[in-house]
């Protein structure tokens, strides 16, 4: 699943992974990866632009500390990421749910 | 340790993003470390060094597109047009200190001008600087930024109406009107990007 499939559902996939596992970006994209089964297929660089986008926005915080020894830059998220991250994922389900009454099949 | 690939990844990374006027100094810390995370992963998993790199670049994509997605968030011309501007201001007010003090004008008020001077300057500076390294200034910068940049308008705007009655006449109009521009270009830049962003992901 590459990055024009996934256009406008980025945001709630990062939001879902870092809600999760908040952690910096490798981690961020392993979980990415590992909870998609390596479907999702983005170049992992184009994360951190949207991990900023989101951060700009206020959805998650980023700062640098201390992990294992090295300096990394760990993401968590906001309260209003939160409550913007429920709020898409009803949004999502209900689309799912419509699509899928309508080409058949289950959710 | 660095190796020579991941050094030449960085600096097509960090070309592509000023070629594309989006510089952004924190992206490129954390693909850097990224880079270190993922080649530690590979050869955790049983791969030779040489091959964890090579994965580890393939998997982060080429440093253009990574550049492309910086810079698709950044407001490239207005950025450069604001940077334009602190330096013309900075070389306009260092050029009207120098005439004032070599003039010697009666009626310059050496010790206000001195602090206005010094306040171009340093707010200049900060600004190139964020400007230059790219991405979101933290919190407090931000305020800094805002709050330098409101009294540049308050500054510019004195000085447009009170240009009339200067000694520096069409130096106080220009000077007043590029104060003005600059103030309220780095408010811009800094608040309504991020409002703007905030619209966005709403969406």
């Amino acid at each position: 699943m590459n990055a024009e499939t996934l256009k406008g559902h980025l945001d709630l996939l990062l939001l879902s992974v870092v809600a999760d596992t908040p952690g910096h970006g490798y981690a961020i994209a392993e979980a990415l990866r590992a909870r998609s089964q390596s479907l999702i297929d983005l170049p992992e660089g184009t994360l951190y632009p949207a991990l900023h986008r989101l951060e700009d926005a206020g959805l998650i915080s980023g700062r640098w500390s201390q992990v294992n020894g090295r300096r990394r830059r760990v993401y968590q998220l906001t309260a209003k990421g939160h409550r913007l991250r429920t709020q898409k994922h009803r949004d999502w389900h209900l689309f799912a749910r419509t699509v899928y009454a309508v080409v058949g099949g289950k959710p | 340790m660095t190796s020579d690939r991941i050094t030449k990844y960085i600096d097509d990374l960090t070309r592509a993003l000023r070629g594309d006027g989006a510089f952004d100094a924190t992206v490129v810390d954390e693909v850097r470390d990224h880079l270190s995370d993922a080649i530690e992963d590979g050869i955790r998993r049983g791969l030779p060094a040489d091959a964890a790199e090579r994965e580890a670049i393939a998997r982060c994509g080429p440093p253009d597109v990574v550049a492309a997605h910086v810079a698709a968030g950044v407001p490239r011309v207005r950025r450069r047009a604001l940077l334009a501007l602190c330096a013309a201001t900075v070389l306009a007010s260092t050029y009207l200190s120098l005439s004032m003090f070599i003039l010697r004008p009666p009626r310059a008020n050496y010790s206000v001008w001195t602090i206005e001077a010094a306040l171009f300057a340093v707010q200049g500076a900060l600004t190139i600087a964020a400007l230059v390294r790219g991405g979101s200034p933290s919190t407090w910068s931000r305020a800094l930024l805002i709050a330098g940049s409101v009294v540049l308008v308050v500054v510019g705007v004195s000085a447009l109406s009170a240009a009339a009655t200067s000694h520096f006449e069409g130096y106080g109009v220009l000077l007043g009107a590029m104060l003005t521009m600059q103030g309220v270009l780095t408010i811009e830049h800094f608040v309504r990007r991020r409002i703007h962003r905030a619209v966005e992901s709403m969406k």
